[in-house]
């Protein structure tokens, strides 16, 4: 098993990819802290994943827009002896609008969810590695919009290129205890993206398809485990070939 | 002086690579090299760890001596003095 005696910190757990993420993290033998907005949600979450692999899991159902909230998750793990080896920074919003009908609180909203979120588990967890004196890795889910753009895209672009400009900046910071990477998916078959025309997008694919959760979960897996153990500081491409 | 506060310069020798001798309650952070920035990350997860507290943000920028971790400390409702 590529992840035993690993504790996997996933947010956004029950969505399309940190789902995934979640199911094959278990099936290499990680533990779970599985965090989300949606209490019910996790818990349907937490059932499958225990039915299926000998792994503990830990829910934590909070509002990543809230720092005080991020602060409780850590405090209540420091207090249950919990310390994660692995942090996803999965969760995500793409709120997409014309720059001229993109308002105030939506830029607030997007930022504090995609971008000031990401750095405060990311201080918080490297924190607790340093600790409990471990190694530790840290993933930060991007995407293909930060480098290539998009129209009525502007916000969540913004927000991702900083997420990927972070995990430069923290994979030198965090050496050589911590490695940081992050994960640029192209069109992948979410909840996120189901408003999205996927032919057009299939059609400046090179592989021609549009990407599925697993095929994020499986460049996650890589990028968490010993594989990668001399990786750090890069965005990888799961796009398909993806040029929008 | 106290075993909690022994503990604290204890903490800080070994967090910093430092001889015990060195640690005085008026050490102040950045005045040697061995008391950077990356070395106060590696301090604060060692007093963490030996303290058994979580610190804010605020309290790890402003921890900038051992007098000031013991009053930080005193504020976690560590017995130190």
């Amino acid at each position: 098993m590529m992840l035993q005696n690993q504790t996997a910190l996933i947010t956004g757990a029950t969505g399309g990819i940190g789902a995934a993420i979640a199911k094959a993290f278990a099936a290499q033998g990680a533990d779970l802290i599985l965090c989300g907005r949606d209490s019910d949600a996790l818990q349907a979450l937490h059932v499958k994943i225990i039915s299926r692999y000998r792994v503990r899991t830990f829910l934590h159902a909070f509002d990543l827009s809230d720092p005080d909230a991020i602060k409780t998750l850590f405090t209540t793990l420091h207090q249950e002896k919990i310390t994660p080896d692995i942090l996803i920074n999965n969760a995500g919003i793409m709120d997409g609008a014309p720059l001229g009908m993109t308002t105030l609180p939506q830029i607030h909203n997007s930022l504090a969810i995609n971008t000031i979120a990401p750095l405060l588990m990311a201080q918080y967890a490297s924190r607790a590695m340093m600790r409990a004196k471990k190694t530790g890795c840290i993933i930060n889910i991007s995407s293909i919009i930060a480098s290539q753009g998009f129209e009525n895209q502007s916000l969540y672009a913004s927000s991702k290129a900083a997420i990927e400009g972070m995990t430069r900046a923290l994979s030198r910071e965090l050496a050589p205890a911590i490695r940081v990477n992050a994960i640029a998916p192209g069109f992948i078959a979410t909840k996120l993206t189901e408003n999205i025309d996927s032919e057009a997008i299939v059609a400046r694919t090179a592989l021609e398809r549009v990407g599925t959760p697993e095929d994020v979960a499986n460049a996650a897996l890589f990028l968490a485990s010993e594989m990668a153990s001399f990786i750090t500081g890069e965005i990888l491409e799961v796009s398909g070939g993806l040029r929008l | 002086m106290d075993a909690m506060t022994q503990k604290l310069f204890d903490t800080f020798a070994k967090a910093l690579g430092v001889d015990a001798g060195r640690i005085t309650p008026e050490l102040g952070y950045n005045t040697i090299p061995e008391w950077d920035s990356v070395a106060h990350m590696v301090l604060i997860a060692q007093i963490e760890e030996a303290f058994d507290v979580m610190l804010d943000t605020d309290e790890i920028i402003d921890m900038s001596s051992p007098a000031k971790a013991i009053d930080i400390l005193k504020a976690h409702n560590i017995d130190i003095s």
